[in-house]
């Protein structure tokens, strides 16, 4: 409970109808999509939803000055816990702050506030003909404040990089309630190395460092065309070498995706007209540039998948695009419907494993999926080595539950002796955090006294990202 | 689906599938309005779930929070694992009905009011009268009342008084045969349009003439139900429905035809296995079932239409009113941006949460100014109601009709020019 003083003056700060207090409205900010956060009960003592930089300074000010936990929140869809207060304290609605506050694109970039939805920024600027890259499955939900704290990425990493390549800078709340501005405190460069780089200390550091109320982005010109080539592999080990010899004839497809087995049948049995020929695996390569270039690359793509598999088609017509895509569209919605009585739930999601060993394991996760009888849907980013596994349970029996946690481990255990990461794009916060000191080794060190100097009472989103050790 | 197997005790299978992904924040209306997460059907499935797992108890905010949806399913069309929002959401207030029982003032609309409105409806030369006294006559035969009435609050009503079609003279039901030739159809007026716009009635019947199909309005029809259902009063529901199905089994066989999006929605959904013959929406048996004739007479018209939510989202009927509109000689289309956006009716919803109601209207009512046109369309009478109200309020001139009415203007306009 928080201290009836301390409620008055945040209220003072924000207006009363923006403190949430109801234990209904509170229960609603207890989760995000992960298993973790569903299987448990952690309610925040107050949501707050703020309008501005200042009040999220007086507020951080108040909460250093009590000792109340603050955690930041935007839409809620991150997969690890992140914006989850589970000590309790303050959840800190910040979707609220939603205006583009300046279009500079002249200059390649636009400055946002935080709670902007990826999808809506996208669309304010098409109509100019540009657009922000990083394109995460969660485009029409998340906010760019949980991408900037997640480095989030999307399909097109592979050519366009993730979420840090496009901050050029950011207005930051510090715990202690300080603001300050990273990049720059009134630059529009589009480039510069003055100093250390604080902008990339924040993104991705999970709302554990400061809030994120302003963010400096940079955009590029929409590129005039796209093409898609499509092939089916009989073998998984072909998939993976196509992709690699890809590379290496000098390609840089803007996105390659795969599905194996199990997620081609989860997309046909959901979408039947897909009509989805028997394989091991489906690779999709987008290519996208000039209508020359995207015709050149997408036969030179072919060309190759070809020595692998006779199996191969490429399109720029945007209809035929259109159905092609739709199955690596549709699998993350049809992964629920392969079991009768059974949800997709998020655990070992988000793996990232060198490219060359996708394929071993895929093979790895088809195994674990017998040993532990949970059926697995498996697709992801190939192009970046980053694995999507959805095992499908019943979430309201306790022993699945039990069962899909040590399948989780598992498959965090198999990336990790891979010489891969636990995490790709969704963030460490809770869930995986038990894996830091051995996926960090004394760099975490580092990262624990970075977060005890710029947050000595440990109020912002603690215990996260194992940042207060053992 | 089938009503006895109540969704009530199929709850934790509905919510099963939902995955907390959010990606519903992004359509709800009543979410983008509010922007509190408990407001958003991610956050009623979860306190549905966290109810029923008796981790929260039913409070005030609660039972706010599961009122406070327009089951527009706006969401279940965006929901990328297929959960029943909806469903779940009636049967949660069934739920809450059984703890708390049904608001006196729902009671009133859902166990009295509407279960006798055709009984009722020899009032309305008596409420005609009252009309010009509590209310002040506003253009397209509308009133707005003077001070908060009661259940309707101060919001735009059609007039009772005007001119009613022949067949619903005596009392809003009335059997009618229109010719003897052809097909013959039972028509489901249904309560709004019964209520506010028999004109709609007329005009359906005026159009399926013109297609040599007979007409029957059986007197004794009474509302679908949607009201009690979503009030979560299933009872009374079963009761409407008993009695409405009792109905339709002196016309065995015979297609039910409607022109309210939301008793469509709910004759198809609940009233299967009940009934023999097949429901239609009024623009579904135009161009499905009959040989339609587009109209040759002209109406001078900017339109632009709305895609109520019970017709695009629960029936899947988009294209037909569009093509029925664009085939009439005169007509200028213009497409509205997000035409399906929903314009916060609601049924009940709208008397339960006016200030909300409007204000979700509002983002749909401009969108449709916006696109110049001096008439706009759709093929609902809740809607037609809402968009009225909205209008006036914004001070536009421009129309609502049905698509039945263009129609039938336009086969008047071709009669004339013969
Ligand atoms: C269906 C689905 C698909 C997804 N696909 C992808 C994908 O392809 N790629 C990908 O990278 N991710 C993906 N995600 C994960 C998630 O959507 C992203 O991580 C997203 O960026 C989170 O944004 P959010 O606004 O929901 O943040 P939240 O979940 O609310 O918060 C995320 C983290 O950011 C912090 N935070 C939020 N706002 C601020 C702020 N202003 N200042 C400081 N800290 C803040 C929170 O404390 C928390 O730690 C997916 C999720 C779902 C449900
Ligand atoms: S209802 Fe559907 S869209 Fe909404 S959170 Fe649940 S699964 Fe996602
Ligand atoms: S049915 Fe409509 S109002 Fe209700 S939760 Fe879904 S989108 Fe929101």
């Amino acid at each position: 409970m928080l201290a009836q003083e301390l409620l008055k003056k945040i209220q003072d700060v924000v207006g009363p109808e923006n403190c949430l207090r109801d234990e209904a409205d509170r229960f609603c900010y207890a989760f995000d999509s992960s298993l973790l956060s569903q299987i448990n009960n952690w309610v925040p003592d107050l949501v707050v939803r703020v309008k501005t930089t200042e009040q999220v300074a007086t507020i951080l000010k108040l909460a250093n000055e009590y000792r109340v936990p603050v955690v930041p929140r935007g839409a809620g869809t991150g997969q690890c816990c992140g914006s989850v207060a589970w000590r309790g304290g303050i959840t800190l609605d910040l979707s609220g702050m939603n205006q583009i506050l300046s279009f500079d694109l002249e200059n390649l970039q636009v400055v946002v506030q935080p709670g902007i939805v990826h999808a809506e920024l996208n669309k304010a600027l098409a109509p100019h003909g540009f657009f922000f890259p990083p394109d995460p499955g969660s485009t029409k939900m998340c906010t760019l404040g949980g991408m900037v704290a997640f480095n989030s990425s999307g399909q097109r990493s592979v050519k366009y990089g993730t979420t840090k390549q496009y901050i050029l800078g950011l207005e930051v709340v510090l715990p202690t309630g300080e603001v300050i501005t990273t990049g720059g405190a009134k630059s529009r460069a589009l480039k510069s190395v003055a100093g250390y780089d604080l902008t990339g200390l924040f993104v991705g550091s999970e709302g554990t460092l400061g809030v994120v109320t302003r963010i400096r982005l940079k955009v590029l010109p929409i590129p005039e065309k796209r093409g898609l080539v499509v092939a089916f592999f009989d073998e998984l080990e072909a998939s993976g070498k196509a992709v690699v010899q890809i590379f290496r004839g000098r390609l840089l497809p803007s996105a390659i995706e795969i599905m194996d087995r199990t997620a081609m049948k989860a997309a046909g049995m959901y979408k039947p007209d897909l009509n989805l020929p028997d394989a091991e695996a489906m690779l999709l390569f987008e290519v996208d540039g000039s209508p020359v270039d995207v015709t050149y690359q997408a036969q030179k793509i072919a060309e190759i998948c070809r020595q692998f598999t006779q199996r191969v088609e490429w399109t720029d017509d945007p209809k035929r695009l259109g159905e092609l895509w739709a199955a690596r569209g549709v699998v993350g919605a049809a992964a629920g419907r392969v079991k009768e009585g059974a949800t997709r739930v998020y655990i070992g999601e988000d793996i990232c494993v060198p490219v060359v060993m996708v394929p071993q394991a895929l093979k790895k996760i088809q195994e674990l999926s017998v040993k532990y009888n949970i059926p697995i849907v498996t697709y992801g980013h190939i192009g970046d080595g980053n694995l999507h596994a959805a095992p499908v349970i019943n979430t309201y029996d306790q022993e699945e539950i039990e069962k899909v946690k040590k399948l989780g481990d598992e498959i965090h255990r198999m990336a990790l002796a891979m010489e891969g990461t636990t995490t790709g794009e969704h963030g460490v916060g809770l869930t995986r955090a038990q894996y830091m000191e051995e996926e960090l080794g004394l760099s975490l060190d580092v990262m624990r006294r970075i977060k005890k100097l710029l947050d000595p009472n440990n109020i912002l989103n603690p215990g996260k990202m194992a940042l207060e050790g053992e | 689906m089938a009503v006895d197997k109540n969704d009530l005790n199929n709850l934790p299978r509905l919510l099963l599938p939902c995955v907390r992904c959010g990606q519903c924040r992004s359509v709800c209306p009543v979410f983008l309005a509010k922007g509190v997460e408990s407001d958003s059907p991610r956050g009623r499935m979860t306190l549905v779930r966290a109810l029923l797992e008796g981790k929260l108890k039913p409070s005030d905010l609660l039972n706010e929070k599961l009122q406070q949806c327009l089951l527009c399913r706006t969401c279940v069309m965006e929901c990328p694992s297929g959960v029943h929002v909806d469903r779940v959401i009636i049967a949660a207030r069934e739920k809450l009905a059984e703890k708390k029982g049904i608001p006196l003032k729902k009671k009133v609309i859902t166990r009295w009011l509407l279960p006798n409105l055709n009984r009722l409806a020899a009032f309305m030369p008596a409420a005609a009268l009252l009309e010009g006294i509590v209310a002040v006559r506003v253009s397209g035969g509308y009133y707005r009342p003077r001070l908060n009435l009661p259940l309707v609050g101060k919001r735009l009503l059609p007039s009772v008084g005007g001119k009613r079609p022949e067949f619903l003279t005596s009392s809003t039901g009335g059997s009618f045969s229109a010719s003897s030739a052809g097909r013959r159809v039972v028509f489901f007026t249904g309560c709004m349009t019964n209520m506010a716009y028999p004109r709609v009635a007329g005009a359906v019947v005026e159009v399926l003439r013109r297609h040599g199909v007979e007409v029957v309005i059986p007197k004794e029809l009474v509302c679908c139900g949607l009201p009690m259902l979503a009030a979560g009063d299933r009872e009374s529901f079963l009761r409407v429905r008993e009695e409405n199905i009792k109905v339709f089994k002196k016309y065995p066989g015979l297609a039910i035809i409607t022109a309210c999006a939301s008793c469509g929605s709910t004759l198809k959904e609940y009233y299967a296995g009940g009934i023999e013959g097949k429901v239609y929406d009024f623009t579904e048996f135009l161009l499905g079932e009959v040989d339609f004739q587009p109209p040759r007479g002209v109406v001078e018209r900017k339109i632009t239409y709305h895609d109520p939510c019970h017709l695009r989202k629960a029936q899947q009927i988009k294209e037909q009113p569009r093509r029925l509109l664009k085939s009439i000689p005169g007509v200028q289309y213009q497409e509205v941006k997000e035409p399906d956006r929903c314009c916060g009716f609601g049924g009940t919803f709208s008397l339960s949460f006016p200030d909300l109601s409007q204000e979700i209207g509002i983002t749909k009512v401009q969108a449709l100014m916006d696109t110049g046109a001096d008439t706009v369309v759709t093929a609902c009478p809740g809607c037609m109601l809402q968009l009225a109200d909205g209008l006036y309020n914004r001070q536009s001139a421009a129309a609502v009709m049905h698509v039945a009415e263009v129609l039938a203007a336009a086969y008047r306009a071709e009669e004339r020019q013969n």
